[in-house]
């Protein structure tokens, strides 16, 4: 469906077209598109028309559904789906009891008229920047789908690149939104940490974890932001402010608003097209050089913390189930948990440090401009690219540009940056804490200006659904 | 650490925490052990403010 959000809600609330006819619209397309690009690990179709019935009854007796009316969504499979079981890509978890209640988000999502649709795909636990994930099966770019669409996120990311969705949910410990969000053209926020709440959602890192929307405009993922805002107790790290709307923002360009492109650590090992497309939002936000001290440093700690609490969370299995997990993480889990106490003491504060750091050049410039990653895609089972003549991981080196910030809480969005005839990338802008407003201001003037959009995949143009539905109900994980 | 006195720490550490190593996995949890030193060593001498919080939360 080529309708953003806010279309399809106006649609429907103007009574044009049906929810229902939205959602079986939906699932005609996932039906010709999720086995190739394996975006869906399960889907709720019965709920979904039963909501849908219900916005349109809504609509019908003048009642406003809410913001997001009709509007179809789907969720990273680590939130929690009630009467589903939440998958968290991993198998482990595929034996749980089906959730009991939904995430908050996803009934924040609900209550303002959105309609859920299913769960998605993605790298076990949400160890991972590539989404090929050894129990599920990769989930491909919809602008390539020999390629990777990025993770951890990466369901998320390729559901609404290829259409299937306008908007969808993700998580980010350490680039996990950004990254596939990047990767497939679409755009992907992570908001300060604390902001969103993550209740019902399974953790990685507690002290690392955000949850946040992807969308294929400005204004969808503003309009979806504002709805998902608001603090709840029941996610102790959620904090206790009011909510900050940024659609009204939108209007407002950000002309005044001071921007600096990061050099140093967020230029080395960056592709050619990675900075050109970096330069090219510069250029046109007038950025300034600046230069962030610690960075590396800040990655090496978050890669260091990652491994430990994420390995100390999942003990208990890597000790009686070792062989269930995905070999790529269970070793990387395990190695986490044998580092010694004082390189993780010493993480922390550097965490620490790095943010006063951060905050100090932010006395100086609203806006940080960093690539989000070093590369575009590369093909499904790929373990190395070649960087300026030298081999480097994938895996390792996707999140070189994202980690640092996840590491200190600051939002970033993500924006894809327009190219032709060219794989998607994106670049990040970065604010201070709570300064969300700022980005959706710069994104919506860059997207003005035509420097950034998400574009369809060219090859999903006019592609029909298959003749016989795919069945891929959420029962065949554990019943709903 | 050499290679050897790494791969025993590694095991004896894995054993103190009721992990067991098979063949493939210890090589496998070896070479991330590596890769996190590697990632320690960024920052383990680096100077810091001796008044910083290290709060594991943040707190903005």
């Amino acid at each position: 469906m080529d309708l953003t959000a806010v279309e399809i809600a106006a649609e429907v609330r103007e009574g044009r077209r049906s929810a229902v006819e939205v959602v079986a619209a939906v699932f005609r397309q996932i039906a010709a598109l999720n086995t190739t690009l394996n975006c869906f690990t399960g889907t709720v179709r019965d709920r979904a028309i039963m909501a849908a019935e219900d916005v349109d009854q809504a609509v019908k007796w003048g009642r406003d559904p809410g913001p997001l009316c009709g509007v179809p969504f789907a969720v990273k499979n680590l939130f929690d789906v009630e009467g589903t079981v939440t998958l968290a890509g991993s198998t482990i978890c595929a034996e749980n009891p089906a959730a009991a209640a939904n995430a908050t988000l996803v009934e924040r999502l609900q209550a303002a008229g959105a309609v859920l649709v299913g769960s998605l795909n993605m790298d076990e636990y949400a160890y991972g920047f590539t989404t090929e994930n050894s129990h599920y099966g990769p989930t491909r770019n919809p602008h390539d789908p020999t390629l990777i669409a990025g993770g951890s996120s990466g369901g998320s990311a390729a559901a609404v690149a290829a259409g299937l969705t306008p908007i969808s949910l993700g998580s980010d410990t350490n680039g996990s939104i950004r990254v596939p969000a990047a990767l497939c053209g679409v755009y992907g926020l992570k908001p300060t940490f604390g902001r969103l709440s993550r209740h019902g959602t399974t953790p990685f890192v507690h002290s690392l974890d955000h949850v946040g929307p992807f969308a294929r405009s400005v204004r969808d993922l503003a309009l979806v932001y504002d709805v998902l805002q608001g603090s709840d107790p029941r996610d102790p790290a959620c904090v206790d402010r009011p909510a900050q709307p940024v659609s009204e923002l939108l209007q407002s360009r950000g002309s005044t608003v001071r921007t600096g492109m990061l050099g140093g650590y967020f230029r080395d090992g960056a592709s050619p097209q990675a900075l050109s497309i970096l330069e090219a939002v510069a250029w046109k936000l007038r950025a300034r050089p600046v230069e962030l001290s610690g960075a590396k440093a800040a990655r090496a700690a978050a890669f260091c913390l990652t491994a430990a609490e994420g390995g100390s969370l999942h003990l208990p299995h890597l000790r009686t189930r070792a062989h269930d997990f995905d070999p790529a993480v269970r070793d990387r889990l395990i190695a986490g948990v044998l580092q010694p106490a004082s390189v993780l003491a010493k993480a922390q504060r550097v965490r620490r440090w790095f943010l006063q750091e951060a905050l100090k050049l932010f006395e100086d410039v609203d806006v940080l401009l960093a690539p989000a990653t070093p590369f575009a895609a590369t093909p499904i089972g790929q373990a190395t690219t070649v960087l300026a003549g030298q081999t480097v991981s994938v895996r390792a080196n996707l999140g070189l540009y994202a980690q640092p910030f996840s590491f200190i809480g600051l939002p970033v969005l993500t924006v894809p940056v327009v190219r032709a005839k060219a794989l998607p990338m994106g670049v990040q802008l970065i604010a201070a804490p709570w300064n969300e407003g700022l980005l959706f201001q710069v994104a919506a003037a860059l997207e003005a200006e035509g420097v950034i959009g998400a574009k369809q995949p060219s090859h999903l143009r006019g592609v029909q659904p298959s003749v016989a539905p795919v069945q891929m109900e959420a029962e065949a994980h554990g019943g709903q | 650490m050499t290679e050897e006195s790494t791969a025993r720490f590694v095991e004896e550490a894995a054993a103190l925490q009721g992990l067991e190593l098979g063949g493939d996995s210890l090589a496998a949890v070896l070479a991330n052990v590596r890769i996190l030193r590697a990632m320690a060593a960024e920052f383990a001498d680096l100077p810091l403010p001796a008044d910083l919080d290290p709060a594991a939360l943040l707190r903005l």
